[in-house]
């Protein structure tokens, strides 16, 4: 074989290698990006229609229905997303995290709270507020808050009506905070206003009052201008003193010749 | 000085020896006196009417006046040299004004005269004292030209 034909096939088949694992690399790659990007899919797919989810049917459909419209209604009208979720177990979980994980994956609204209940479990339910809402309230309020809802709802003996008052309970928290941030809001805004207001009118003043002293203060410069000018015309003149010589061996005057008839001569 | 016989009476600020006004008019002119000496405070004012024999020649008088009389208690050989005499002879219907060395510089001798002048209509009708007063105003007004032009705010030393 000629050595230089050996050579060049050498070269076309490695070219022909690197083509063919080109595009497995890219394939690779690409999924691995794309694997990277995509969150983890939630285990109870996407959020139901009713704002109650019991996957195990351990409520009456009427009663979830009974519960789920009233906070259909507050989502509406007050945009505050109750969820409510009804699990048979947690699995050792602990319930916060699993609130949270539901408030997650299907609240994205700034106002929201996850009302969860194990049926069964003593220290059901629990309620987990969260979203921007929460953040700018103060923990301890919020945590008492919660602990005293949580408790009430706990004090109910039937299974429903405990879900039930947990979700008023949440319905109550949240609406009672966001009216209570407005109300803030409004207040500072309008303390903010009535601020803006007093220094523009002070402002307003100092203006006037400015304008009103350069106004008054022309004036008196003038006056005062004028005064001093009057009083320098009034004021005492003098002549310089010059030297003089005596004439006619006179010690006072030399004599002139200033004289004027000013009136016929009487006799 | 010793051109005219009688010694000299002292040169008072007003000598009417003639008579010529009361009390009244004594003030008024008085008053407009003193304006002028606060305009020009170097200035001393005398004021002396008479009755002169025909072809006596008034600014003769006046200068004899003015350097015969003795100066009297208070007054200084400066103040006397500040002194502008006005001399009104009745008799002759002249009026003559006789400044010292130090005052006869601030005004010339056609100065005066016009001052003198402004009497003229005052003494015809007969106010004498208007036209005493009139000359203080008309010389008022040539000092004040005059300092105008060399005068100062300030007395010199």
């Amino acid at each position: 074989m000629n050595p230089g034909n050996a050579m060049a096939r050498g070269v076309l088949t490695s070219d022909l290698m690197i083509a063919r694992i080109i595009p497995v690399l890219l394939a690779f790659m690409l999924g691995g990006l794309a694997l990277a990007q995509s969150p983890d899919p939630f285990e109870h797919g996407s959020r139901p229609p009713l704002s109650v989810f019991d996957p195990g049917g351990l409520l009456d459909p009427k009663v979830v229905k009974e519960i789920s419209d009233p906070l259909a209604t507050i989502q509406k009208n007050e945009g505050i997303d109750i969820l409510v979720i009804v699990l048979p177990d947690l699995a050792n979980a602990p319930p916060e995290h699993v609130a949270r994980r539901f408030a997650k994956a299907w609240c994205p609204t700034p106002i929201h709270c996850v009302v969860l209940h194990v049926p069964g479990r003593r220290d059901s339910p629990w309620i987990v507020p969260a979203g921007k809402l929460i953040e700018v309230l103060e923990p301890d309020q919020v945590r008492q808050a919660v602990e005293d809802g949580q408790r009430r709802a706990a004090l109910e003996t039937k299974e429903p009506d405990k879900v039930r008052a947990a979700a008023t309970e949440a319905a109550d928290m949240l609406r009672y905070w966001t009216n209570n941030v407005i109300n803030r809001g409004e207040m500072m805004r309008t303390e903010r206003t009535k601020m803006r207001v007093q220094l523009e009118t002070k402002a307003r003043l100092w203006r006037f009052a400015a304008l009103l002293t350069a106004a008054s203060a022309i004036p008196i410069i003038a006056g005062v201008s004028l005064l001093i000018f009057w009083f320098s015309r009034r004021g005492p003149r003098y002549f310089p003193n010059r030297a003089w010589q005596l004439r006619l061996g006179a010690p006072h005057a030399g004599g002139n010749h200033a004289v004027a008839t000013i009136g016929p001569p009487q006799p | 000085m010793a051109m005219f016989s009688d010694s000299p009476p002292p040169l008072l600020p007003i000598l009417d020896a003639v008579g010529l006004w009361n009390e009244s008019e004594l003030k008024k002119i008085e008053a407009a006196r003193d304006s002028l000496r606060r305009r020009f405070p170097q200035f001393q004012w005398r004021i002396c009417t008479v009755g002169l024999p025909p072809d006596t020649q008034l600014p003769l008088f006046g200068f004899w006046l003015l350097n015969a009389c003795p100066l009297h208690e208070k007054e200084t050989p400066d103040e006397r040299a500040w002194t502008v005499l006005l001399l009104i002879d009745v008799a002759s219907g002249k009026a003559a004004v006789i400044p010292g060395y130090a005052a006869e510089s601030c005004l010339t001798d056609e100065d005066w005269q016009k001052s003198l002048a402004s009497m003229k209509t005052r003494w015809e009708s007969g106010n004498t004292a208007e036209a005493v007063i009139e000359f203080f105003k008309s010389s008022r007004s040539h000092l004040d030209e005059s300092w105008k032009r060399n005068g100062s705010r300030r007395a010199n030393k």
